[in-house]
């Protein structure tokens, strides 16, 4: 199922590029700030939601929120 | 390419090449330069008989089938005209096989389409309060010469795009941290306040809504095409290696 996934996200990346979810963009203080507090587990539902908006539209929001996680891990 | 589900269930090839061969190529060459063996070699009674069943299993009528398959032939070997032979354009992603079935599926996509568009089209008033609808087809713009876009990968990702669109956000991010960024579970569900359990849930959920959006669009843009999901993910694996087959 999860091979099936990776397959169509796959897709979409080389045939659509241009969809939305697909611009790398600078992040700004306030979405930093947001990204933290869902690496912490300290975001509201509705935030979240607003989170997951932008991770899904913006790879360097993805990224960062990687990087968080791997620092929350190893603190 | 591999000699997965997808070339025996769509292309209905067992224990073919990835790639196309120096004997396909040099078959190719042969046939495009007039040689009548050669010709007949690529054009064989067992590969329209494959071409047509898989047209037919895919919506095609018995008569559409052979007039495409036998289209699709005619160009092969049409050097005489600006647009040049079909086989020009084979690159070598895949094998031959592939190539006329793909051009095949995107023929039978882009006929069923004019044939809806023509059937939508208002008639012209010929002006005695008539309607004439015998040049529908005539006022359309011509097809372009070549074919420069594959209407099966626009269907594709037409069709899945607007699943990404309308699916849950939250449960995307979740299914891209966990499966793409091996985040594991656990993790990803302290971030979201949520059990492993209510996690696994929200991942088998989004692909449903995936697949369902999916076919949803689908069938809306082309209800008469039959394609099973399995179909369509087997579709898209194609499509991606004969992206990255360089």
């Amino acid at each position: 199922m999860n091979d099936s996934f990776n397959i169509l996200d796959a897709f979409v990346s080389h045939f659509s590029p241009e969809v939305e979810g697909r611009r790398a963009e600078a992040i700004d203080s306030e979405t930093r700030n947001a990204l933290q507090r869902l690496c912490r587990g300290e975001l509201s539902e509705a935030e979240r939601q607003e989170a997951a908006k932008v991770l899904i539209s913006n790879p360097t929001a993805m990224e960062f929120l990687l990087s968080e996680i791997s620092t929350f891990k190893d603190s | 390419m591999t000699n997965g589900p997808i070339s025996r269930l769509i292309y209905g090839m067992d224990g073919e090449s990835a790639t196309a061969t120096n004997d396909e190529f040099a078959l190719i060459e042969s046939a495009l330069a007039g040689d009548e063996a050669a010709a007949s070699a690529l054009r064989t009674s067992e590969r329209t008989g494959r071409l047509e069943s898989i047209l037919e299993r895919r919506g095609a009528s018995r008569t559409e089938a052979r007039d495409i398959v036998a289209d699709l032939w005619s160009d092969c070997f049409n050097t005489g005209t600006d647009r040049g032979s079909l086989l020009d354009r084979f690159s070598g992603k895949g094998s031959i096989d592939a190539f006329l079935t793909r051009t095949a599926l995107n023929r039978l996509i882009d006929y069923k389409r004019r044939q809806r568009f023509r059937g939508d089209l208002p008639g012209s008033n010929n002006g005695d309060g008539e309607v004439d609808v015998s040049d529908r087809f005539d006022r359309l713009p011509a097809e372009k010469a070549a074919e420069t876009e594959d209407s099966l990968i626009g269907l594709l990702r037409e069709s899945l795009v607007h699943a990404f669109r309308n699916c849950d956000a939250e449960k995307l991010v979740i299914l891209r941290l966990v499966n793409q960024h091996g985040i594991d579970q656990t993790t990803v569900g302290r971030m979201w306040g949520w059990s492993q359990s209510k996690i696994s849930r929200a991942i088998s959920s989004l692909m449903d809504e995936i697949r369902d959006y999916t076919l949803e669009e689908l069938q809306r843009r082309d209800p008469w095409l039959d394609l099973q999901w399995h179909d369509f993910v087997e579709l898209c694996r194609e499509s991606n290696e004969l992206f990255t087959l360089d």
